[in-house]
């Protein structure tokens, strides 16, 4: 993937798959590496940061005459998540606006520049085009 | 390399974190192989990359959440390239003194040594620089004088004997004796001047200038020292003068 996955939006990720059910270690790793291309050595110290930011808990059940480690949303955490949602939505259309070039999503942009007249000439020119 | 050396090499460099954390991390990438299956520990291993590698990222991660305690936030990214073959003895320094980490300075003690030496021991090693220069003019311009003082009596000597040769040659037929002793002192002159013009001319065309660039490269080679030693006290370019 061309595009790095900063601390903020891989811990916003986490938070999701575990807004989702609770999960341990390794399915957790592998529900996130089928949408984002993260290394497998990266989510240990995601998690770590956030059990000590208490968005996150953990505990062990067993599991096959062993103990597996599993990770829960705190209401923090879900406060957290909830926020990064919000968040999310709106840096989405920003970049969407910019990136996808979509027309409404321009004018929408644009309209809150510029003057009246040239909003009109490029309303024109723009139904012109298409 | 096996689960089991992955493991292990992970424990120890763990070691500087609290007997809980590392055993934290290590119940996370035990679990993680035993998840993945023994078929796919290879697999396991390849993804995750050197136990350094791993180990460096949970380090570095524990020292931002140490930072991140003290009330300051740090947007920093766990997920940033980190240098993978440290050296494993090199860990404690690095990661023990996460939060108040700086670069060793190397040199500035020695700098500022330096400097004090070199102005409290003004007096005495300029008037020994000045004492040496000196020394040296004063040898140049004695081998100069003396050098200086041959070429004179060879022109002296070349003037007598074509004033002797002359009157010698006036006086022969009026008094044949005398007239024949000067002309033998002209002939003798011209004899010494015949093997002391070659040697002053070595002098002018040799001696002269090698003396002039020995005391032009003294003087150069003080100023380049005195060059060295200020880049040595100021900028970075560490060098000579000692």
């Amino acid at each position: 993937m061309t595009f790095q996955i900063g601390s903020t939006l891989l811990d916003a990720c986490v938070l999701a798959v575990l807004a989702g059910g609770d999960a341990y270690g390794y399915r957790l790793t592998q529900q996130l590496r089928q949408v984002v291309d993260i290394s497998e050595s990266t989510l240990y110290p995601v998690l770590r940061r956030l059990q000590k930011d208490e968005a996150v808990q953990s505990y062990d059940q067993p599991y096959m005459g062993r103990n597996r480690r599993y990770y829960r949303l705190t209401d923090k955490g879900n406060r957290m998540y909830q926020n990064y949602q919000e968040e999310w939505n709106d840096f989405r259309r920003k970049i969407d606006s910019l990136m996808l070039a979509d027309p409404l999503l321009q004018l929408e942009a644009k309209s809150s520049r510029q003057s009246e007249t040239e909003f009109k000439m490029d309303v024109g020119e723009r139904t012109d085009a298409l | 390399m096996t689960k089991f050396e992955f493991m292990e090499e992970l424990r120890l460099r763990l070691a500087v974190l609290s007997a809980e954390e590392r055993a934290d991390a290590l119940q996370f990438y035990e679990e993680y192989f035993e998840d993945a299956g023994p078929e796919n520990e290879q697999a396991v291993i390849a993804e995750l990359g050197s136990p350094a590698a791993v180990a460096e990222r949970i380090l570095s991660g524990e020292g931002k959440a140490a930072v991140w305690k003290n009330g300051r936030e740090s947007s920093g990214n766990t997920a940033s390239a980190q240098p993978e073959d440290r050296d494993f003895r090199g860990y404690r320094s690095y990661t023990g003194g996460y939060q108040s980490y700086s670069p060793p300075k190397k040199n500035s003690g020695w700098k500022i040594l330096a400097i004090v030496l070199l102005v409290t021991g003004s007096p005495i090693w300029l008037t020994l620089l000045a004492a040496i220069f000196l020394t040296v003019l004063g040898i140049a311009l004695a081998v100069g004088g003396v050098l200086f003082a041959i070429i004179c009596s060879i022109v002296a000597l070349i003037l007598l004997t074509i004033v002797c040769l002359g009157v010698g040659l006036w006086m022969l037929p009026q008094d044949m004796l005398n007239g024949l002793f000067v002309l033998s002192y002209g002939l003798m002159g011209l004899g010494g001047a015949l093997i002391l013009v070659p040697l002053g001319s070595v002098c002018i065309h040799k001696v002269f200038p090698a003396l002039g660039r020995g005391l032009a490269y003294c003087w150069h080679g003080i100023g380049g020292w005195c060059k060295k030693a200020w880049r040595y006290l100021t900028g970075r370019k560490g060098g000579g003068e000692g």
